[in-house]
C-alpha cells in the first residue's frame, strides 16, 4: 500500500507518531513511485516557502518587558475608567431614587457654600498584622515607580535585596529599628542603628524601583535589568552596604 | 507625607512562598517571556504574510501578548491560543478599520529604515514577485492560506489543528491540497502575466 499525504507531510515535517518512521521508511526503500511523491512533495515545500518569502517586511524588535508593563498600564487605566463609571451610575441612581435624601443633602449644602479648609493627608501604609513578634516592617505598592530613600544612612547599616513574586515592595527590619514615610513615589527610611539590617523584597514586576542611600544609588531595577553597587550572590541576593560614604 | 513607625509586633508575616529562595518553579512572568521570546517574531511573520499591513500585524500581535499577559496565567496550548486571539484582532481591525496604539512606533521606524536599499531593479523584481505571491494566496480559501502560512512558520500540527479548528489526524492532507492550490495559482498568475 503507496504512502498517502498525511503520512507522506508528516515525515517531510517530523510529525510522524514514534516508531511509525521505521515502517515508512521501508516501505519507500522499496517502493520508486513513494519516493517520487515524497521528492515531489519536498520540491513542492520548498517552493512554497520560498515564493511566502517574497511576502515579509522586517519583523519590529519589541522587548516582553515592554509588553508587560502596557499591560500593567492598559489595565490601571480600564480600572479606573470602570470606577469612575461606577461611581457616576451609583451616585445617579441614588439621587434620582424616590424619596431619596439625596437632592436634600445637595441643597444644604449648596445653601451653606463656604470654603472649607483643603488639606490633604497623605495616606500611611498600612502595616500587615501578623503574630510574627521578631521583625519590623513595611509593604508598599511599587507603581509606575518607587524610590527607597535612606536620607542618613548609619555606617555599617547593610540590606538583603532579592527580586519576588509579592506585589508589593517589602522592606524588613531585620535587626535594629527603623521608622517608614511614604510618599507618592518614594518610601523613606530612617534608621539611626549603625547595626541596622534590612531584608527587601521588589517584586519582579515592578518596572522601577531604586535604593538610595545619601545621596547615593545602590540599586536600581528599572524594566527588566538590574544595576546594583554589588553583585548578586549565587542565589541571586545583592548584599548592598550602606553607609553615608557609599558611592 | 505622613510617617509611621513599624512597631516591632505589628509585622506582616508574608507566606513562606513568597521568599525568592524558596522558590524553585518558573513564575508566570518568566513563563510569559520565555513564550514572548520564542514566538514574536513567527506570530508577526504569520499576521504579516496574512494580512499584508506589517504595522498592523505588529499592532495586533502586540495586543495579543498584552491580552495574554493581563490573563494571569497561561493556557493549556499558549501558541494555539495566540494564533486564535490574534486571529480574531485581525478579523476585527479588518471589519472596524481600527488601529492600536503603538509601543515602540519610533524604534520601528528607525529598525524598518535603517536597511539599505537594494539597487532599483532588484526592488522592481521582487515587488513584482510579492504582487504575484499575494495575488496567488488570495486566491485559496481562507483556511488554506491560514494553513500554509502557520506551517511556514513551524507551528506543529496540533497547534494548527487547534487554532484552525480541525483534526489533527487531517492536516497534512490539507496541507498538501494547499500547497499544490497555491503553486497552481502562482503558475497561472505567471502564465497570465507573460
Amino acid at each position: 500500500m503507496h504512502l498517502d499525504d498525511e503520512r507522506l507531510q508528516r515525515l517531510l515535517q517530523g510529525e510522524l507518531e514514534p516508531g511509525a518512521e521505521t515502517s515508512i521508511m521501508g516501505h519507500l526503500a522499496t517502493c520508486e513511485p513513494c519516493r517520487d511523491q515524497l521528492t515531489t512533495a519536498r520540491r513542492e515545500a520548498a517552493e512554497v516557502s520560498r515564493l511566502l518569502g517574497f511576502l515579509d517586511d522586517p519583523i519590529p524588535r519589541l522587548d516582553p518587558e515592554d509588553v508587560m508593563h502596557a499591560s500593567r498600564r492598559v489595565l490601571g487605566w480600564g480600572r479606573r475608567a470602570a470606577l469612575v463609571f461606577l461611581g457616576l451610575g451609583l451616585a445617579g441612581v441614588a439621587y434620582a431614587a424616590p424619596g431619596s435624601p439625596v437632592p436634600g443633602w445637595l441643597g444644604s449644602l449648596a445653601a451653606r457654600a463656604r470654603p472649607a479648609p483643603t488639606r490633604s493627608a497623605p495616606i500611611a501604609p498600612q502595616p500587615r498584622q501578623s503574630g510574627d513578634a521578631g521583625a519590623a516592617g513595611i509593604a508598599v505598592s511599587p507603581g509606575e515607580r518607587l524610590a527607597i530613600v535612606l536620607p542618613t544612612p548609619p555606617a555599617g547599616a547593610s540590606a538583603y535585596v532579592s527580586l519576588s513574586d509579592t506585589a508589593d515592595i517589602v522592606v524588613r527590619v531585620v535587626a535594629g529599628k527603623a521608622s517608614f514615610s511614604s510618599g507618592i513615589d518614594r518610601l523613606l527610611v530612617g534608621t539611626p542603628d549603625s547595626t541596622a539590617v534590612f531584608r527587601i523584597l521588589v517584586p519582579r514586576t515592578a518596572f522601577r524601583v531604586e535604593i538610595r542611600a545619601g545621596g547615593s544609588r545602590l540599586f536600581l531595577k528599572q524594566s527588566g535589568r538590574i544595576t546594583a553597587s554589588a553583585e548578586p550572590s549565587s542565589d541571586g541576593v545583592y548584599v548592598l552596604r550602606i553607609s553615608p560614604e557609599a558611592r | 507625607m505622613d510617617t509611621w513607625v513599624a512597631p516591632a509586633a505589628s509585622w506582616a508575616r508574608y507566606p513562606e512562598s513568597a521568599d525568592p529562595l524558596a522558590e524553585p518553579t518558573p513564575s508566570f512572568e518568566e513563563s510569559f517571556v520565555r513564550l514572548f521570546r520564542a514566538h514574536h517574531a513567527r506570530l508577526c511573520r504569520y499576521l504579516q504574510r496574512l494580512s499584508g499591513e506589517p504595522e498592523l500585524a505588529a499592532d495586533l500581535v502586540q495586543d495579543a501578548f498584552v491580552r495574554l499577559y493581563r490573563r494571569g496565567s497561561l493556557p493549556d496550548a499558549p501558541e494555539a491560543w495566540l494564533i486564535s486571539v490574534a486571529m480574531n484582532l485581525l478579523r476585527n481591525a479588518s471589519s472596524t478599520g481600527s488601529r492600536r496604539h503603538r509601543l515602540l512606533t519610533v524604534a520601528r521606524a528607525e529598525e524598518v529604515h535603517s536597511d539599505p536599499l537594494p539597487p532599483p531593479d532588484e526592488v522592481a523584481t521582487a515587488g513584482d514577485a510579492r504582487r504575484r505571491v499575494r495575488s496567488a494566496l488570495e486566491r485559496l480559501p481562507a483556511r488554506e492560506q491560514r494553513m500554509l502560512l502557520l506551517q511556514a512558520e513551524g507551528y506543529s500540527y496540533r497547534d494548527i489543528a487547534a487554532a484552525l479548528a480541525l483534526n489533527e489526524g487531517s492536516v497534512g492532507t490539507f496541507l498538501a491540497r494547499a500547497r499544490r492550490a497555491f503553486l497552481a495559482a502562482y503558475g497561472s498568475g505567471s502564465d497570465a502575466s507573460r
